[in-house]
C-alpha cells in the first residue's frame, strides 16, 4: 500500500497542475521605425490673387537643364474612330462569361471576364460586359461605373459610347433614377439612331 | 484495552482513507492521461489535415498573338515541372521543335472551371505566338497554362509551411534526423530512457549538448505546445504524450508530422515551421533540391534555431553540421568520403535573391493581409483553400533582377552614401488595379520587414502632380497658366521660418506650369499650392486613394508626407487610369476544397477625379520623361514608347522615388537607407535608373489615352506660356485645354504661322533663338 502512494503521487504531478495551452502566435507587426522629418505646422501664405497674364519676356536665366528636343507630333486628337471590335481571345472569353451568367454562375463570368481584361485591358467592349454583369449581381453602382469608364475609353466611337450610354441608363433607372436614366437613354439614341 | 480498540478503529479508517485516496488519485490519473491524449492527438490530427491555403500566381494566358517567345515559353514550362520528352504523351511532359512546342497540358481546377488535360500545339514567331491548336489541329482561342504554386500559407496566423508530402523528402533527411536526433526511433515507444542517460552521459563527457534524450515524437509533441517552460513536469507530460502518439499513429506518419512541424527559425515576427519552408528560408531551394551538406545543416539547426542560425552564428552553424556529418558517416548513413567532401563545403545560405527560387514573400505578405480583411474570417480557417492571385511571376523575376542589379551597381560608384542601399519596386496594371509583382528588398526572398507595404518615407517631388490636379480641378488654370519662380517665406505658428528653395537655389521669375512640374521646381510648386489652398490640395491625395489626408502643412507641398510605396502605387494607378480609383487587389478568387469559391473582392472603378483634369496632368508627366528630369530614362527606353512618370527626391536626399506608367503598366521605385541616412541619390540619379530598366525589358504599350471631348491640343511656348506654332523654334509644346481657353499670342512666333518664319536674332526677345526647322509631319 505504501508502495502505492508515490506512484499514484507521480501521476498526480503528471496530470495535475497547469493547463497545456497549444502555442498561440498572433501576427505581431513588425516595427517600422523609420525616422519622421520635423513637420511644420500650417501657417498663413501669401494671399492668392488670380494669375497675372503670361509675360512675353521672362528673365534671362543660364541655359536650360536639358535639351529642348523638337516638337512631337500631337496625340490623336477625337477622330472619328473606328467601332472597337474584341480580339478573337476575348470574343471566346465573353462568349464564355455569356453563357456562365445565362446559368447563373455569376462567379465563373467574372472569372471570364477578369481573364479578358487581363488580355485587352483598354478594350471598352470589355467594360460594357463587365458592366452587364454587374448589372446581373445587382451592382448597379458599378455597372454604371464601368459604363462611365466605357465611355472615357471610347471617345469617338459612337457606336461602343452608345451602348455604354446604355448600361449608363438601365443602371440608373434600376435605382429609380429615371429622369437621369431617360437622359442617358437619349444620349445613347442620338449617338446610335438605330439602337432600340 | 481500550487504546488499542481505539488504534484498531483508528488504523481500519486510516486504512480505508487511503484506499479510497488512492482510488482517487488513479481516477485523476486516468482522466488525465485520456485528456493530454485528447489534446496531442487533437493536434496531431489537426495538423496533419489542416491543410494550409495554396496560393498561385496568374496563370499565363496562351492566345494568338501573346507577347511570349519559344524560349521564354520553355523556361516556364521547366519552372512548373513539365518534362522535356520525345513524345509528349502523358500530362507535364512538352517537345521543343525550333519554333514549335507540342505540349501536353496538365488538368487544373480553377476557380471558375475545370481545365482537363489536353495535348497543344503551339506556334511561335521572334516573340509572339502565332499559332494554337490542339492535337486535332482545331484552333484554340485561348486557354490557361497551368500557374505556378507561390506558397503555402495559413491566412489567420503567420505559421506558413511549405507541406512536403513525403515522396518530396529526399531519404537523406530522415536518415540524418535519426542517426542525429533519435537512432531508436523506429524501435521505441515515444520515450527512450537509455537514450536519455545515454545523451547525459554524452554531454557532460564532451562539455557541450551533443545529443539530446528526446526523441523525435517527444520533439514534435513539444513543437505543438511550444513553451518555454522547461519543468520537469512539462518534460513527464510531454513524454505521457509521445506514448500516446506512438500507440495511435504509425512511424511513418509521425516521421512525416515531424518534418512539416518543427521549428527551426524565426524571420521577424513570422515562425519557420517545417523542413519545406525552411529549405527556401534558408536555401531558397525547394527540399527535394538540396544536397548533403545543405540536408547536414538543417538537421544542425533543429537542436536551436537561433542558437545556430546560419546566417547570425555561422561558425557554430559550420561545426555542428560538421559534427552531424561525421555522426552520419560513423552509422554508415554515409561514407567517410561524402562526410568530408560535404565538410569542405562552405555553409551556402542564401544571401541575395536567389534565381529560381519560387518564393515571393513580399508579395505573399499582401495577399495574406488582403485574404485578412477581405474574407469572412471562418472562411479561412478552412482546410485545403486555393487562392488565385494577381502574381505574374516573369514579371516578377524581372523586377527583381532589374532592382537587384541597380543596387547592385551603385555599390560600385564612388559615392559611399550610394553603398548598400535598400530598396523597393511595385508593379500594377493600372486598368484593373491588380498587384502584378512587389519586390520587398534587394535579397528578394528574405522574408523580413516588408518595405513595399510598410515603409514610409517622405515622398518628396511625387507630390507635386497633385498639386497641379488640385489647381486643374478648380477650372482656373491650365498648363499655360502662369507660376511664380520666385522667393516664398512662411512664418509658422511655432516662430520657425520656412523657407523653400529650388533644387539650384536660383530663381527663374514666371513660367508656365508645364515648366515648372517638367523641371520639377520647387518655388512655382508651393506658390502653386498656397493660391490653390493646402485644403484643396489635401484633398486629392484622398482622391487619388490616400486613406488618410495629409497633414496640411505647407511642406506637403513638396512632399513632407511620408507614405509607403504601395500607397503611392495606389495613388499614381488612379493618375494612370483615367481619374478612375481601383483599389489595388492581389487575389483575384478564392476556392475551398468543396470546389465552392468564396465570395471575393470585386473589380471595381470609382471616377475619383475629372478625366480633363487628370489627362492634363497626364500630358505633363509626358514632358517630363520628353524634355524633364525623367529624360536620362529615353536612352534604355524602345524609342516610339511613350511614358509618362515623376521623379521624387526628399530632404536632404534621403530617398530616391519614381513613379511612372505606360500604356499597361505602373512601375514604383524606391531606394534608401533603412537608417535613413542620406543616399546621395536624387530620384532621376537613383530609382529612375532602376525603373527604366524595368520598363524595357518587359512587353508594354504606349501610354496613349484618348484625350476627353472637352479638350483640345494647342501649342503653348516652354517659356513664356504664349500660344505659338511649333515651325518657328524647338521651344514649343503641345498641351490639352479646355475648347476655347483664351491664351496670349507670342508676337515672336504667332500660333498658325509656316515654315521658313526666322527669327532675327537682334530682334528676338524670347529665350535662346534657333534657325527655322523642318515642319514636323503632319499628325
Amino acid at each position: 500500500m505504501r508502495a502505492i502512494l508515490p506512484i499514484v503521487l507521480t501521476l498526480a504531478v503528471v496530470t495535475g497542475g497547469c493547463a497545456i495551452e497549444p502555442f498561440q502566435k498572433d501576427g505581431g507587426k513588425a516595427v517600422g521605425g523609420q525616422a519622421q522629418p520635423a513637420q511644420r505646422p500650417a501657417g498663413s501664405g501669401p494671399v492668392p490673387t488670380a494669375p497675372p497674364p503670361a509675360v512675353e519676356a521672362p528673365s534671362p536665366e543660364a541655359e536650360p537643364a536639358v535639351e529642348v528636343p523638337p516638337p512631337a507630333p500631337p496625340p490623336r486628337e477625337r477622330p472619328k474612330a473606328a467601332a472597337a471590335t474584341l480580339s478573337p481571345a476575348s470574343k471566346a472569353l465573353v462568349s464564355q462569361a455569356q453563357a456562365q451568367r445565362k446559368k447563373g454562375d455569376l462567379p465563373g463570368a467574372t472569372v471570364s471576364l477578369d481573364r479578358a481584361l487581363r488580355i485587352e485591358p483598354n478594350n471598352p467592349l470589355l467594360w460594357i460586359e463587365m458592366g452587364r454583369l454587374r448589372m446581373d449581381q445587382r451592382n448597379y453602382p458599378q455597372a454604371e461605373n464601368m459604363g462611365r469608364k466605357a465611355l472615357a475609353m471610347s471617345v469617338g466611337d459612337d457606336r461602343t459610347q452608345s451602348m455604354a450610354w446604355q448600361l449608363i441608363s438601365d443602371s440608373l433607372r434600376a435605382r429609380g433614377k429615371n429622369i437621369q436614366a431617360q437622359e442617358a437613354t437619349e444620349k445613347a439614341k442620338t449617338l446610335s439612331p438605330n439602337y432600340d | 484495552m481500550a487504546r488499542s480498540k481505539l488504534s484498531a478503529q483508528t488504523r481500519r479508517k486510516v486504512q480505508r482513507g487511503f484506499v479510497l485516496l488512492t482510488l482517487l488519485l488513479l481516477l485523476v490519473a486516468v482522466v488525465g492521461v485520456l485528456v493530454l491524449g485528447h489534446r496531442v492527438t487533437q493536434q496531431f490530427e489537426g495538423r496533419r489535415w489542416t491543410l494550409p491555403a495554396r496560393v498561385y500566381a496568374q496563370p499565363i494566358e496562351l492566345y494568338v498573338g501573346q507577347a511570349l517567345s519559344a524560349a521564354r515559353f520553355v523556361e516556364e514550362l521547366e519552372r512548373l515541372g513539365y518534362l522535356a520528352q520525345a513524345a509528349p504523351e502523358r500530362p507535364g511532359t512538352y517537345r521543343r521543335r525550333g519554333d514549335r512546342v507540342d505540349l501536353y497540358l496538365r488538368a487544373f481546377r480553377y476557380s471558375d472551371e475545370p481545365q482537363a488535360a489536353l495535348a497543344l500545339r503551339i506556334g511561335f514567331s521572334g516573340n509572339a505566338i502565332t499559332s494554337l491548336t490542339d492535337a486535332k489541329g482545331a484552333d484554340i482561342p485561348v486557354i490557361r497554362l497551368d500557374p505556378l504554386l507561390i506558397g503555402s500559407i495559413f491566412p489567420l496566423h503567420g505559421e506558413d509551411r511549405i507541406i512536403v508530402a513525403p515522396d518530396e523528402v529526399p531519404p537523406l533527411l530522415p536518415a540524418a534526423l535519426k542517426a542525429v536526433e533519435d537512432r531508436k526511433f523506429d524501435s521505441h515507444h515515444g520515450v527512450n530512457p537509455l537514450a536519455i542517460l545515454r545523451a547525459m552521459f554524452v554531454n557532460v563527457r564532451a562539455g557541450q549538448i551533443e545529443q539530446g534524450g528526446s526523441t523525435l515524437t517527444q520533439q514534435l509533441v513539444k513543437s505543438y505546445f511550444l513553451d518555454s517552460r522547461r519543468t520537469l513536469g512539462r518534460k513527464a507530460e510531454e513524454a505521457v504524450m509521445a506514448v500516446i502518439l506512438e500507440s495511435r499513429f504509425e512511424k511513418a506518419d509521425i516521421m512525416n508530422a515531424y518534418i512539416n512541424e518543427i521549428y527551426l527559425g524565426q524571420d521577424g515576427t513570422r515562425a519557420v515551421h517545417g523542413f519545406g519552408l525552411a529549405s527556401q528560408f534558408y536555401f531558397g531551394k525547394p527540399l527535394a533540391e538540396l544536397g548533403l551538406a545543405e540536408i547536414a545543416t538543417m538537421v544542425a539547426i533543429v537542436r536551436g534555431p537561433s542558437y545556430y542560425d546560419p546566417r547570425r552564428h555561422a561558425e557554430r552553424a559550420l561545426a555542428r553540421r560538421n559534427l552531424v556529418l561525421r555522426l552520419l558517416a560513423e552509422q554508415g548513413v554515409i561514407t567517410d568520403k561524402e562526410a568530408e567532401r560535404a565538410a569542405a563545403k562552405p555553409l551556402g545560405v542564401a544571401a541575395a535573391g536567389q534565381k529560381g527560387a519560387v518564393f515571393f514573400p513580399a508579395f505573399l505578405d499582401l495577399v495574406r493581409r488582403q485574404l485578412r480583411t477581405d474574407y469572412q474570417e471562418s472562411d479561412l480557417t478552412e482546410a485545403g483553400l486555393t487562392v488565385f492571385s494577381t502574381l505574374d511571376p516573369l514579371l516578377q523575376e524581372k523586377a527583381e533582377s532589374a532592382l537587384t542589379s541597380e543596387l547592385e551597381r551603385q555599390d560600385k560608384s564612388a559615392r559611399k552614401a550610394s553603398h548598400g542601399l535598400e530598396g523597393v519596386m511595385i508593379v500594377t496594371t493600372p486598368q484593373t488595379g491588380e498587384v502584378v509583382a512587389i519586390v520587398g528588398g534587394r535579397r528578394a526572398s528574405f522574408d523580413g520587414f516588408n518595405r513595399a507595404l510598410d515603409a514610409k518615407r517622405p515622398i518628396g517631388s511625387l507630390a507635386k502632380p497633385l498639386v497641379y490636379l488640385a489647381a486643374f480641378e478648380t477650372g482656373r488654370y491650365t498648363p499655360a497658366s502662369v507660376v511664380h519662380d520666385q522667393a516664398v517665406e512662411i512664418k509658422l505658428p511655432n516662430g520657425d521660418t520656412w523657407k523653400p528653395a529650388n533644387f539650384d537655389k536660383e530663381i527663374r521669375g514666371d513660367m508656365p506650369a508645364v515648366r515648372a512640374l517638367t523641371q520639377s521646381l520647387n518655388l512655382p510648386t508651393v506658390n502653386l499650392g498656397l493660391e490653390v489652398g493646402l485644403k484643396r490640395v489635401a484633398r486629392t491625395f484622398v482622391q487619388l486613394g490616400l486613406d488618410e489626408k495629409p497633414a496640411e502643412y505647407p511642406s506637403m507641398l513638396l512632399g513632407a508626407t511620408n507614405l509607403s510605396p504601395i500607397e503611392v502605387a495606389r495613388m499614381y494607378n488612379t493618375l494612370a487610369n483615367g481619374g478612375f480609383r481601383s483599389p489595388l487587389r492581389s487575389v483575384r478568387a478564392v476556392l475551398a476544397e468543396s470546389g465552392k469559391q468564396l465570395k471575393a473582392p470585386q473589380l471595381e472603378v470609382a471616377e475619383a477625379a475629372p478625366a480633363d483634369a487628370v489627362y492634363t496632368v497626364d500630358r505633363m508627366l509626358v514632358e517630363v520623361m520628353e524634355r524633364g528630369t525623367g529624360r536620362p530614362a529615353r536612352k534604355s527606353l524602345p524609342p516610339g514608347l511613350v511614358v509618362a512618370g515623376k521623379t521624387g527626391t526628399s530632404n536632404d536626399y534621403r530617398d530616391s522615388w519614381f513613379s511612372g506608367f505606360s500604356g499597361s503598366h505602373l512601375i514604383v521605385v524606391w531606394m534608401g537607407h533603412d537608417d535613413n541616412s542620406q543616399t546621395g541619390l536624387t530620384g532621376t540619379t537613383g530609382a529612375l535608373a532602376a525603373w527604366s530598366k524595368l520598363m524595357s525589358s518587359i512587353p508594354t504599350t504606349s501610354f496613349d489615352p484618348l484625350m476627353p471631348e472637352s479638350l483640345e491640343n494647342r501649342w503653348i511656348d516652354y517659356y513664356s506660356g504664349r500660344e505659338t506654332s511649333p515651325y518657328c523654334d524647338g521651344s514649343a509644346v503641345n498641351m490639352p485645354f479646355k475648347i476655347g481657353t483664351p491664351l496670349y499670342a507670342s508676337d515672336v512666333c504667332p500660333p498658325g504661322a509656316d515654315a521658313g518664319l526666322e527669327t532675327d536674332p537682334a530682334t528676338a526677345t524670347e529665350d535662346a533663338p534657333v534657325p527655322a526647322q523642318d515642319p514636323p509631319p503632319a499628325p
